[in-house]
């Protein structure tokens, strides 16, 4: 059944918080130790059911957000909806994404956003705390702990974005 | 533009011009090379359209539509992209939208010797910003393992300081008393010395910390900071003279870009002279931020220079001081990206310098 919908989704977080690696888990099945940053953005295509309907889902992998790169406002106009990376190893990744996600809403409305806690098998080293999680859930988030190298959420999280990127596409 | 170009200078570039025509396709001005063939293939007239093969450029020709139907001279970069194209082959690309008085054109290329360069470039730079999160969180252990060790030496140290407070000194021979004094001024000193350690790795490790998000106003952070000092500059004799536009956003924290100058700027009242101003000034400079601490005292000698910002580095501070004030400054500075360093104020004196980017636009 051919896709009767399209659908651009847009990852985005500082860098090194793993976005490459979740697409490539998402779309290759695949996990590299290597961590080779993205320069602009990368696309990816990758076929999902949403509610039995096929769509089509194009995944923007967007270059990490800092002072050494700046976020580019023009990678992200059209998106249905945003995936939030942060790493659960660095807390100040979860709140910058946060800010970012304030300043997406600002600028593009209202968009279909999930967030990502990336890194979940670094069970040592995680610093996020699980009160901070339960209150971002209580506040409406819909929230994974991830784990690109293990696999753990990866579907999960892209299989609740599209689900609500189709939802408002839909009306 | 093509008729004065000979196609194989373009393809040399791995460059391709396309025109756009009224259709909306677009016309390449020459053949298209295999590589650009596989991407965008191109119809029996040599047209392709890009928007039916690639998701990037779908996006970037809606875009563009703005500066191909503005004036002449209007230009758009789309910067580096990769994504397969119509032959399944993963690919680097840039797109260039460009107004000219003969058309509207599309410029397709591969950004190979530039993208691996900045690649390499960005790499370093995040990799050094990994590093530096890294040895936080590994200062951060440590500091808790210090803070166990100092309390446990602390403890018996503030027994041992009671049990002198308590000998009565009167009911000493005369050689006694002289050694319960050195018993007393040893224990003080110990204990003056477990604070500046603690306080030293303190600020060590805070000074590590990454930038948050958002960003800090530089001028404001700077007015503060005079503030702050007013009253130690006014008791050395030394006025302090502020320079900043009313507000200055720089990739910073407002908390600890505060410390850093107040690092600076006593550095510059303790090496005035008497009467000798100490000047504070913020200001735009290109794509950055430029704060500048200046006084009208020796300036930092030659040969102390090239260790002015290293961990330890004497630069004839006052006794008590560990020498870690310039290098966390540095540290601090270099976690948001920025640079600082040291030159000789004209007319005499030293000037300390900190650049930090400015942030990014908002999202729009």
């Amino acid at each position: 059944m051919s896709e009767t919908l399209r659908l651009k989704v847009c990852l985005v977080g500082a860098p090194a918080v793993g976005k490459t690696s979740l697409v490539r888990r998402y779309v290759e099945g695949a996990f590299s130790e290597e961590y080779l940053t993205t320069i602009g953005v990368r696309i990816s295509r990758k076929r999902v059911e949403v509610n039995g309907e096929p769509v089509g889902l194009v995944v923007w992998d967007i270059n990490g957000d800092d002072a050494f790169a700046p976020l580019q406002a023009t990678y992200l106009r059209g998106a249905a909806g945003f995936l939030l990376v942060a790493d659960g190893t660095r807390p100040v990744t979860l709140d910058r994404v946060l800010a970012l996600r304030d300043e997406l809403a600002e600028a593009f409305g209202p968009t279909p956003a999930v967030l990502a806690i990336n890194k979940e098998d670094l069970v040592d080293e995680w610093d996020v705390e699980d009160a901070h999680l339960e209150d971002l859930r209580a506040s409406g988030w819909q929230l994974w702990r991830t784990s690109a190298r293990e696999g753990t959420a990866v579907d999960d999280a892209f299989q609740a974005l599209a689900e609500a990127a189709v939802a408002t596409a839909r009306g | 533009m093509a008729d004065g170009l000979p196609p194989d200078l373009l393809a040399a570039l791995d460059l391709v011009a396309f025109e756009r025509q009224p259709d909306g396709h677009f016309r390449a001005a020459a053949p298209l090379p295999d590589w650009l063939r596989g991407h965008l293939p191109p119809d029996a007239e040599g047209c392709v359209t890009p928007a039916a093969s690639s998701d990037f450029l779908a996006h970037f020709l809606a875009i563009a539509a703005d500066t191909w139907d503005g004036p002449p001279g209007g230009r758009l970069m789309s910067g580096p992209f990769t994504e397969p194209g119509a032959d399944g082959v993963e690919r680097t690309l840039e797109a260039t939208a460009i107004r000219a008085a003969s058309g509207a054109w599309l410029l397709l290329g591969l950004p190979l010797m530039r993208y691996t360069t900045t690649q390499r470039l960005l790499q370093a730079a995040r990799d050094e910003a990994l590093d530096v999160e890294r040895t936080r969180r590994r200062h951060a252990e440590r500091e808790i393992l210090l803070h166990t060790i100092v309390h446990d030496l602390s403890n018996p140290l503030a027994g041992l300081r009671g049990s002198l407070r308590l000998l009565r000194a009167d009911a000493l021979p005369e050689d006694d008393r002289e050694l319960l004094e050195i018993a007393h001024r040893q224990a003080d000193r110990m204990r003056d010395l477990i604070h500046d350690v603690l306080r030293a790795f303190r600020r060590e490790v805070d000074a590590m910390m990454p930038a948050t998000a958002a960003p800090a106003d530089a001028a404001e952070t700077l007015r503060q900071t005079a503030q702050l000092l007013g009253p130690r500059a006014q008791t050395a004799g030394v006025p302090l003279a502020v320079d900043a536009p009313e507000a200055l956003p720089a990739v910073a924290d407002a908390r600890r870009l505060e410390r850093a100058l107040m690092n600076l700027a006593e550095n510059a009242i303790r090496h005035s002279p008497e009467g000798g101003t100490v000047r504070l000034a913020a200001a735009v400079d290109g794509r950055e931020v430029r704060l500048t601490v200046e006084d009208e005292g020796p300036g930092v000698p030659e040969d102390a220079r090239e260790a002015l910002f290293q961990r330890f580095a004497s630069l004839g501070e006052q006794r008590g001081q560990i020498g870690l004030g310039l290098y966390t400054v540095r540290l601090a500075v270099e976690s948001w990206g920025g640079t600082v360093g040291y030159e000789d104020r004209e007319g005499g004196g030293a000037r300390f310098w900190v650049r930090l980017k400015r942030p990014r636009e908002r999202l729009a």
